[in-house]
Parts: C-alpha cells; sequence; structure tokens
C-alpha cells in the first residue's frame, strides 16, 4: 500500500473517529479498509510496508492533535462577540445570514437590516446566541448537527435584536464581496427574472434567490452538483484562460489559472468542493512543472489530505462526501470510459460516433451515481434513479452556460457581444431549467429510501468504489488510467483542455 | 472479482433488516400553525390526511409545509406513493402541501368534501387531475375497508351545514378509524354545529376513542364539553404552530381534554408525533423530548 493511500484513510478514520466517537462506525471503516487492503492491494515491499506504517501513525496524529478537535469552548454562549465575517453574505426572503469567526467560535447571525458589511470585515455582534434545535420531524434537515459539525456554537435569531457594528475592512474581503456582487448584479442586469438566478448559481453558486421549486428539480434529477463550484468550474476557467493567454508561457498561464481559481472558491464561500478543487489544480501544475502525471487516485488522497488538515469535521459535511464520492466515481469510471473512447475513434459512421459517445456519457453518469447512491440516500432521503440521463443534457449545458457565463460577464462591456452573450446565456438557461422541470416531472424520477444506516453507508459506499474499480479494471486489462477528465458528449472543455 | 463480491454480501447481508409492517400508525407531521397527518396501514398502505399550509392572512414566508416537512417524512419513511390523500376541508393550513405532495408523489385517489374553496386548493385539485389522480367527494356514511382497518367517513353530511361562520370548517371530513379494540378519530378543523351533528348522528360509534386529533388545532370555536365527554380520547394530537399567533391550543380545550383522562400531545411543544397500534396495544413516540409533567406545570395546567 502507497503511504498517500495510508495517510489519507488513517485521516479518514481518525476524523469520523473523533467526529461521531461512534465505535461501531469506526470499526466499520476499520473493516472496509482491511477488506480494501486485502482485495485490491497487491503485497507490499518492506521498505513501502514500513513507509505506509509511518504514514498511517502521522496522519492519526495531525488529524488527534489538530487545534479544532482539541477546541475547548465554554457552555456558555456569550452575548457579544467581535469576529470576522467568515462567509458570503446570504440575502433570504426576510433576513440576511453570514458567519462571524471569532476566538470564542463560529456564531450565525441573521438580522432583518441591511448592512454594509463584507466578507472578511470585523464586526462586533451583540445578540442573544442559541443552540439551533433539532429537527421538527424525521427526515428534516439537522440544523443542530450540521452546527456542530461546521463548529458553529450559536445562532441569533431573525426576528430577536441584532446590533452588528462593522468596526474594520479588510481589503481582500471587500475585493472578493465586490466581485461576488458585480457578477450577481451583472447577471441580473442581463437576463431576465427567470434565468438571472439561475445564472448566479451556476457561475458562483449564489442561490438565494433561486426558486426552491428548481432547486427541488434539480435534486429529483441528481444535477444538484451543478450549482456548487466545483471541479467543472475550476476546469472551465483553466481552460479558457490557457486559451486567452496561448501567446504566454506556461508559468504565467498556471499562475493566473490559479489566481483566478482561488478567488473563485473563495467568492463562491469557500466549501470543501471548491477547495478539492483548487487543491487538485494546485498539485496538477506543480505536477505538470516538474513533467510528471500525476496519478488520480493520489490525487484525489492529496485533496482530502489538504481538505482535512484544514478541518477534521469536514468528513461530515455532506457537500464534501458527495465531491469526493463523485470524483471517485469518475476514477472508476475512467477505464470503460477510455475503452469507449477508443470505439469512437474507430467508429465510422456519424450514427456509431454518436450512439457511443452518448453511451460514454450514460456510463460515467451511472457510475458516480451508483457511487455516490449511499451517501445521497443518507443525507436526502432519497435518490434519483433518472441521475444517469439527466445528468447528460443538464451537465452539458451548464459546462456551456458556465462557459458562455464567463465570457458574457468578462466581455460584457463590449457593445452587441454582451447583449448577444447574454441573450445566449438566457437560451442556454431556458433549456436547462425546462430540462430539469420535465425530466423530474418523469414518474418514480426519485426514490424515496427511508434513514439509512451510516454502517450500512459507510460499507456500501466503500464497497461500491473497490467493486467499480476492481470492474474497471478487468474491462481494460492493463491499461493505465488518464486523469478524469469530463466525459460530458460535446463538452467546450474538452478541445480546450 | 466473485471473491469481492461474496465478502460485500457478507458484510453487507447481516445488517440488512426485512421488517415487514404489522401495525396501524397515525403520524401527526409538524407543519407549524396546520394539519398533516399520515397513516400507515397494516398492509403497506398509506393515507395522509391534508399537508400543512401558511393559514391565509399570514406573513410568515419561506419554504412551504409541503415542501419541508410532509416529503421530508414521507422520504425518510420511504414511501414512494400515496394510496389516498384526504383533503379535509379547503383551507390554507391544510392544502397548500399538497401542491408540493401533487407534483412529487404518485397518489391513486383523492378524498375531499366537495366544497370549493381558496385558489390554492382549485390549482391542487387541477394539479392532482392533470396527473390522472381520481376525485372522490365523500359523505357521512361512506364506508372503506383497508385490509384488516376498516374506515367510516362520518362528515359532511349529507345535507351540508350551511348559515354558520365558517361552513368550510363545519364540513371537513371526519373519518372513524378502527382497528381491533382501537379507534382514532380524525377532526379537520370542525366546530360547533358539526360537532352537534356528529354526536346526534354518530353519537355511539365515536364513543370512547383511543386516539382524537383535536379539531382545529385546539380552537375553543371546537371540541366542546358534550363532545369531548362522549369521545373520552385515550390521547390527543394538537396540530399547532410554535408560538401561533391565534393562541391555539385554547387552555380552556386542553383542561377539557384532560379532565376526561386524555394524555394531550401538542405538536408545537413535542414536534412530530406517532402512535401505533397492533389492534390490542398501543404506544406513542414524539420526535422531541416531551417531559408532558414539565410542560403541564410550565402552562399552569392541573387536572
Amino acid at each position: 500500500m502507497r503511504p498517500i493511500f495510508a495517510v489519507t484513510l488513517a485521516m479518514i478514520t481518525a476524523s469520523f473517529a473523533v467526529a461521531t466517537q461512534s465505535t461501531r462506525i469506526i470499526a466499520s471503516l476499520i473493516m472496509m479498509v482491511g477488506v480494501l487492503i486485502i482485495v485490491s492491494v497487491p503485497p507490499a515491499r518492506r521498505y513501502r510496508r514500513i513507509a505506509s506504517g509511518v504514514s498511517a501513525i502521522v496522519g492519526c496524529i495531525l488529524v488527534c492533535f489538530h487545534p479544532l478537535t482539541n477546541s475547548k469552548e465554554s457552555a456558555v454562549l456569550p452575548r457579544t462577540v467581535i469576529g470576522d465575517v467568515c462567509s458570503p453574505i446570504r440575502k433570504g426572503d426576510t433576513s440576511n445570514r453570514f458567519t462571524v469567526c471569532s476566538p470564542a467560535g463560529k456564531f450565525v447571525v441573521r438580522t432583518r437590516t441591511d448592512l454594509n458589511l463584507n466578507y472578511l470585515d470585523r464586526v462586533h455582534v451583540t445578540s442573544d446566541f442559541t443552540v439551533p434545535e433539532p429537527p421538527r420531524n424525521i427526515g428534516e434537515f439537522d440544523y443542530q448537527a450540521w452546527c456542530k459539525f461546521h463548529h458553529i456554537r450559536g445562532v441569533s435569531s431573525a426576528n430577536a435584536d441584532v446590533l452588528a457594528v462593522n468596526i474594520g475592512q479588510n481589503p481582500i474581503g471587500s475585493f472578493v464581496s465586490n466581485v461576488r456582487l458585480w457578477i450577481d448584479l451583472q447577471c441580473k442586469a442581463g437576463l431576465p427574472v427567470d434565468t438571472a438566478p439561475l445564472a448566479s448559481g451556476i457561475l458562483l453558486s449564489i442561490t438565494d434567490d433561486l426558486p426552491f421549486e428548481l432547486q427541488e428539480a434539480f435534486g429529483r434529477t441528481g444535477t444538484v452538483h451543478v450549482l456548487s463550484t466545483s471541479g467543472m468550474h475550476i476546469s472551465v476557467l483553466v481552460a479558457s484562460i490557457g486559451t486567452i493567454l496561448i501567446w504566454s508561457g506556461r508559468t504565467t498561464t498556471a499562475a493566473t489559472g490559479l489566481g483566478l481559481s482561488l478567488l473563485v472558491g473563495y467568492a463562491s464561500g469557500g466549501g470543501p468542493a471548491p477547495l478539492r478543487a483548487v487543491t487538485s489544480l494546485f498539485v496538477r501544475l506543480i505536477a505538470r512543472y516538474l513533467v510528471r502525471s500525476p496519478e488520480p487516485w493520489h490525487l484525489l488522497c492529496c485533496c482530502a489530505c489538504v481538505a482535512i488538515l484544514r478541518d477534521p469535521f469536514v468528513v461530515m459535511d455532506a457537500g464534501a462526501q458527495l465531491s469526493f464520492l463523485a470524483v471517485s466515481g469518475l476514477i472508476v469510471a475512467a477505464p470503460i470510459a477510455d475503452v469507449i473512447s477508443q470505439r469512437i475513434r474507430q467508429a465510422t459512421s456519424l450514427f456509431s460516433k454518436v450512439t457511443l459517445t452518448l453511451l460514454q456519457g450514460c456510463t460515467v453518469s451511472f457510475f458516480v451515481t451508483l457511487i455516490t447512491a449511499p451517501a445521497v440516500a443518507f443525507h436526502m432521503h432519497h435518490v434519483s434513479l433518472i441521475s444517469p440521463i439527466a445528468n447528460l443534457p443538464v451537465g452539458f449545458l451548464s459546462e456551456w452556460a458556465l462557459l458562455i457565463g464567463a465570457m458574457a460577464l468578462v466581455f460584457g462591456w463590449i457593445p452587441g457581444i454582451g447583449t448577444l452573450m447574454f441573450t445566449l446565456l438566457h437560451g442556454v438557461l431556458r433549456s436547462l431549467i425546462y430540462i430539469a422541470n420535465l425530466l423530474a416531472d418523469v414518474p418514480y424520477a426519485d426514490v424515496a429510501t427511508g434513514i439509512a444506516d451510516p454502517y450500512l453507508v459507510i460499507i456500501a459506499s466503500v464497497g461500491l468504489i473497490g467493486l467499480c474499480f476492481v470492474i474497471g479494471r478487468k474491462v481494460i486489462q492493463g491499461a493505465s488510467v488518464s486523469e478524469p477528465q469530463y466525459f460530458v458528449p460535446w463538452s467546450p472543455t474538452k478541445p480546450l483542455l | 472479482m466473485v471473491r469481492l463480491v461474496l465478502i460485500f454480501l457478507i458484510i453487507t447481508l447481516p445488517s440488512c433488516t426485512f421488517q415487514k409492517p404489522s401495525s396501524l400508525t397515525v403520524t401527526c407531521i409538524d407543519v407549524g400553525q396546520g394539519d398533516s397527518l399520515l397513516i400507515s396501514f397494516p398492509n403497506g398502505k398509506h393515507w395522509l390526511v391534508d399537508a400543512g399550509g401558511v393559514p391565509a392572512g399570514d406573513t410568515e414566508s419561506g419554504v412551504d409545509p409541503g415542501h419541508r416537512n410532509v416529503l421530508s417524512v414521507l422520504r425518510a419513511k420511504a414511501i414512494q406513493s400515496l394510496d389516498v390523500v384526504v383533503m379535509t376541508h379547503p383551507d390554507e393550513d391544510h392544502v397548500q402541501g399538497m401542491l408540493a405532495v401533487a407534483r412529487h408523489v404518485p397518489v391513486s385517489q383523492v378524498y375531499w368534501n366537495g366544497f370549493e374553496g381558496s385558489r390554492t386548493e382549485k390549482k391542487v385539485r387541477k394539479e392532482f387531475t392533470q396527473r390522472g389522480t381520481r376525485m372522490n367527494v365523500v359523505k357521512a356514511g361512506d364506508v372503506t375497508r383497508v385490509g384488516d382497518v376498516g374506515v367510516s367517513v362520518l362528515s359532511p353530511p349529507a345535507e351540508p351545514i350551511l348559515g354558520t361562520r365558517s361552513p368550510e370548517n363545519e364540513n371537513s371530513v371526519i373519518m372513524l378509524i378502527r382497528y381491533g379494540t382501537k379507534s382514532i378519530l380524525l377532526t379537520g378543523d370542525v366546530e360547533e354545529a358539526g360537532e352537534r351533528k356528529l354526536l346526534a348522528t354518530f353519537g355511539l360509534e365515536i364513543r370512547n376513542v383511543s386516539l382524537l386529533k383535536v379539531a382545529h388545532h385546539g380552537s375553543d370555536s371546537s371540541s366542546m364539553s358534550d363532545f369531548v365527554r362522549r369521545t373520552r380520547p385515550g390521547i390527543a394530537f394538537v396540530s399547532c404552530g410554535k408560538r401561533n399567533r391565534y393562541g391555539h391550543p385554547s387552555g380552556d380545550v386542553i383542561k377539557r381534554l384532560e379532565r376526561v383522562g386524555a394524555d394531550v400531545y401538542r405538536t408545537d411543544q413535542c414536534g412530530m408525533l406517532e402512535w401505533m397500534t397492533d389492534g390490542r396495544s398501543e404506544a406513542v413516540a414524539t420526535m422531541l423530548p416531551c417531559n408532558k409533567n414539565a410542560l403541564r406545570e410550565a402552562q399552569g395546567v392541573t387536572n
């Protein structure tokens, strides 16, 4: 077993241990890791065994001695908090919401008054903070648990008197906030009311104004991932930068791409999915600089280690789990997709090429849906059956929406070009809404799964990855797996990357 | 490959539990200031009685309870479709959430009282009709069986009650469900006139019910002393919103219920409520810790 796998598995197990303190879950994880090692990993050399063992111990130590896992917070909630705004200001129907990171912990502030606040500004908040209530019905979102795993100690009620005073501005935070606000305003100015919220959602995960019905349609079709900043955004961004800066050197392109990716990651809230995508890009750029090709599993492990080092409780985050599982699905589907790619190249008729391309997209989408299904069932209590098909048109359209949207924002100031771009974007987004609603209305588009046992979820997730990995290796004996790309047919990033 | 599949199956199979439902379960979903009850029959059929909503005139906004609460419960209970949906009456706080249910859950048939009401109610019926759901107007005296469970409709009467403050409420669909020695009375938003009519027509049938869904969220315009004394419920469920502006449930109604020995559970205090029976014994579960004695002391309610 390679040390990178050992350290990642050790860190994940240790993180689950500190987050859940459930011996059952820890035991199931250790058991599954053991099964994976026995079944899929060939015997290692002695020095590698030692290196793996040492790495695993280091991983455990890093998690167990992490400041966040050992933070001791007083039981009494303070009434006054001085800290930095560490989340984008989200505008709800009736109140604004943001998180304040202070030495006393994180606090969610909800206020009905419009505050002139930006990301990373220092604020002085006075409010009666309370611990969030548990869900009132089974199956509802457990905000209390969510807050616990995100280190949020208290929330203020929007109805209560909340006094928040800006006591210091941060230029970087102001810049990021202004970028976010500018994108949102540009979308609202250039697009009609029915598509502007979706444009903001796809471009920068701003879902504040997105109708709940549409979010539900994306949820039912298993395509809600298009609304969160992830690898797709970073790929399109870097590919665009690479095309625009084609005349410049490799270093300039890489540095610009990385800088912009960091900006997009921060502006979209700095969640685990953007962090994974940016880390992946960073490692890939370093590898390219060193003229080496990173192995996809190593890259994923590296991203997992960075995410856990940043916050060991990230393993309990639904977004993080789904993001990493989805990329695992892409990796295990890669060999099969490669085989279909070869067939596409060999095909002579257009019909065969189109059919095989659709088959490739469906296969990859199926693997991703399959591998993420246990976690989706655990968090959402329903699994989309139509997802393998729905992801084809929705993924395709959302990539184009992202690319056209980015171009509309950059070139929108040129008379005529901006209007043309926004008109095109509107058309793409209308098609996206239509398809999402159409597919969501298909009977049994999703099935209710009930409340899944976490023990079974872990076993099923790890087991499915292992199973698909073995199936993939059986499909193409001995062929090397390229780094995961996007397998959406006619993807705009394909020719660019 | 085969080895891997076998290992996977060996690990997974012992964890799987195959449960066959054998009890009748009534789940009172906490939809805030509204009503929604899910009835799961021993033969695996599921009925939904109302789906909550924001009461007309309330400025409270946000996600409607159909999405936020009812669909969450249906998904958590792995319910793929509903056999019957009952719309007791057309008030917003009972039917608004039906829109989400109609759009996302296949429904075989709808029972309603035939009283046309708000725009939302019309939209709900249109949505159901478009999806091919059968719409049945039910009347007092209609009887059906769901496996071993008998369901009788006690209201609306053949001659509707008119000329009162709220005819929609008075003509709510009222159902009596019997399973073994246990019985459940679901009362919608029926008020005084409706209760009197019910006592006059079905006075014998509604005696000593095991579970009463208290009418009109515990409002003092319902649950009259005669009605409570006749029904003499063992357990009473009140579905009302936390700190609602109507002051539901009324302290008098709670006292009346407790005076006849009813164990009162409220969704505003206990969250979702669940009552289960196998036809002989019964049990109640609440979503939130619900220390009833402490709650009683806090309210100053005494037996």
